[in-house]
């Protein structure tokens, strides 16, 4: 009873929030025993080329329905995403997103037949915003990697949805529309009033790290760590030391990089006073530092 | 009705619009007046096997390719619930398409066959029929054998094999007399076909969903 209430309150915290997600390919598993999506936040997943970022997404945005597990979304009870479900998530995701000979034009005619809360004059102020008015009959697959992803940022904010989860839609833009990206993301989760969420993927961490209010960090297909970032930051500590404790230091810390003049690394803020008799600085990490750290620790690729 | 032409207009580029919808039928239809002085009656044969070549190698720029193994996901249709709706319209109002265009263009041949050599009588609504039923049973089986290669030089080939198999088909045995019996064959064959390609085309398109 205990337990059946608290999964009742956890499902409307999450945005999304799933249970024993599984997907079999050849020679990778994605298997996600609990999965939460908190309501009202900017979540980043990252994770290295291969992890299962993409299927993740795919399963969540409804295109990839092979999967097993059960998903709630906006706090409902459900196995399968349906048509109120779809109409409330906007998705973006890579490759063959749009088919490659439809126009900027053609894009808002069929999100208008495709999406009941679609406004054309809001996709066009925003393709006027990010740029891509070249011309309305550009075919997709002459617009740049760049210009793409701005065409599917406009056709999904031009609609009134209450999550997008968006496929690394900073990987081909340029500095300048990544800082409107965290702009725009920003302003979606303001004008939501705590109902709107953004799930993103992400390889460049710097650049969304001031829009990024939760991390889920996946490896070969399961999650290593997750957390707010404010609580991540007190969990980790990025430590700097002496070149002689290094060695000493390295079976502590998650990561170290050495020079020498000293060391630097991270490591659990519970296990810092192992580090006592040590001449040793604590900072408190970014959360790219603190990234980088989990997912040294948890790679398969040898790094040394 | 008007939701399911919306749906194919969607998919259509103002480009093909205007070429299949306006430059192709005034252009196999000028053929057909130029022809019809010098050749006679064989002007509606050029018409009837000219026009499937175009729609074949025309598809390569709207579901070229949409049966092939590495076809286009489609991941924006598919995060609405509409998508699969919107692409079966689309892929069926093609067919449709391609049967109204097969009438008009060959009713206008018809009109010219006629007003230059009116020796052909009442048989010139024959003629029309099997023109038409030549015309759209080549460009659907065209057109379903096409989206298994999304290249323009695989279209082409198709298209010009089934001018090829369109000009057979007027001599065939026993044509005068059976003419009725090979449109009949020829409609029925048509609307088969259709069905089979939007049923493969959709198979396909909602086998993505499970990486078929």
């Amino acid at each position: 009873m205990e337990q059946e209430k608290q999964m009742r309150l956890e499902r409307q915290e999450n945005v999304i929030w799933a249970l024993d997600l599984t997907k079999k390919y050849k020679g990778f598993t994605l298997d996600i025993p609990k999965l939460r999506i908190p309501k009202g936040f900017a979540t980043a997943l990252i994770g290295e080329n291969g992890a299962g970022k993409t299927t993740l997404l795919n399963i969540l945005a409804g295109i990839r329905l092979d999967f097993k597990g059960k998903i709630c979304y906006f706090g409902e009870e459900g196995v399968k995403i349906n048509s109120n479900i779809q109409e409330r998530i906007g998705y973006t995701g890579p490759g063959s997103y749009f088919l490659p000979h439809w126009s900027i034009a053609q894009v808002e005619e069929i999100s208008q037949l495709l999406f009941d809360n679609f406004h054309g004059d809001r996709f066009r102020k925003l393709c006027c915003e990010l740029g891509i008015t070249q011309s309305q009959v550009k075919e997709v697959k002459k617009l740049s990697d760049g210009n793409r992803m701005k065409l599917m940022l406009a056709a999904v904010l031009a609609r009134d949805t209450q999550c997008l989860i968006l496929d690394e839609p900073a990987s081909p833009l340029d500095p300048l529309m990544r800082d409107k990206l965290c702009e725009l993301i920003r302003t979606y989760l303001e004008q939501g009033n705590g109902e709107h969420s953004v799930f993103f993927s992400t390889h460049n961490i710097t650049d969304m790290e001031n829009v990024t209010d939760y991390a889920i960090i996946m490896e070969q297909g399961k999650i290593v760590e997750e957390g707010f970032v404010e609580a991540l930051k007190e969990k980790y500590i990025l430590v700097k030391g002496e070149a002689e404790d290094a060695e000493a230091a390295k079976e502590i810390l998650f990561s170290m990089t050495k020079s020498n003049y000293g060391f630097e690394g991270i490591c659990l803020a519970e296990n810092l006073e192992r580090l006592a008799g040590m001449d040793t600085v604590q900072e408190i990490p970014t959360l790219s530092q603190i990234i980088i750290a989990v997912m040294k620790a948890n790679t398969k690729l040898k790094l040394e | 009705m008007k939701h399911r032409i919306k749906s194919y207009l969607v998919f259509t580029s103002f480009i093909y619009r205007i070429c299949m919808f306006l430059a192709v039928p005034v252009i196999v239809t000028g053929i057909a007046l130029w022809s019809v002085g010098r050749f006679g009656n064989a002007a509606m044969i050029f018409a009837a096997v000219l026009l499937p070549m175009v729609e074949i190698i025309s598809d390569t720029w709207l579901f070229g390719g949409i049966q092939t193994k590495d076809m286009e996901k489609l991941d924006y249709l598919k995060t609405s619930h509409r998508g699969m709706e919107i692409m079966r319209n689309a892929l069926s109002m093609d067919m449709a398409r391609k049967l109204l265009t097969a009438i008009v263009v060959m009713a206008v041949c018809a009109v010219i066959v006629y007003w230059e050599n009116k020796g052909i009588g009442r048989e010139i609504w024959l003629v029309l029929s099997y023109a038409v039923s030549i015309s759209w049973f080549c460009s659907i089986l065209g057109t379903f054998i096409t989206r298994y290669g999304s290249l323009l030089w695989f279209h082409m080939m198709v298209g010009y094999g089934m001018s090829m198999f369109g000009s057979i088909c007027w001599f065939l045995p026993g044509l005068p007399g059976l003419m009725a019996v090979y449109t009949v064959i020829l409609f029925i064959g048509g609307i088969l076909v259709s069905n089979v390609a939007v049923r493969v085309a959709m198979k396909k398109v909602e086998g993505s969903y499970y990486d078929k």
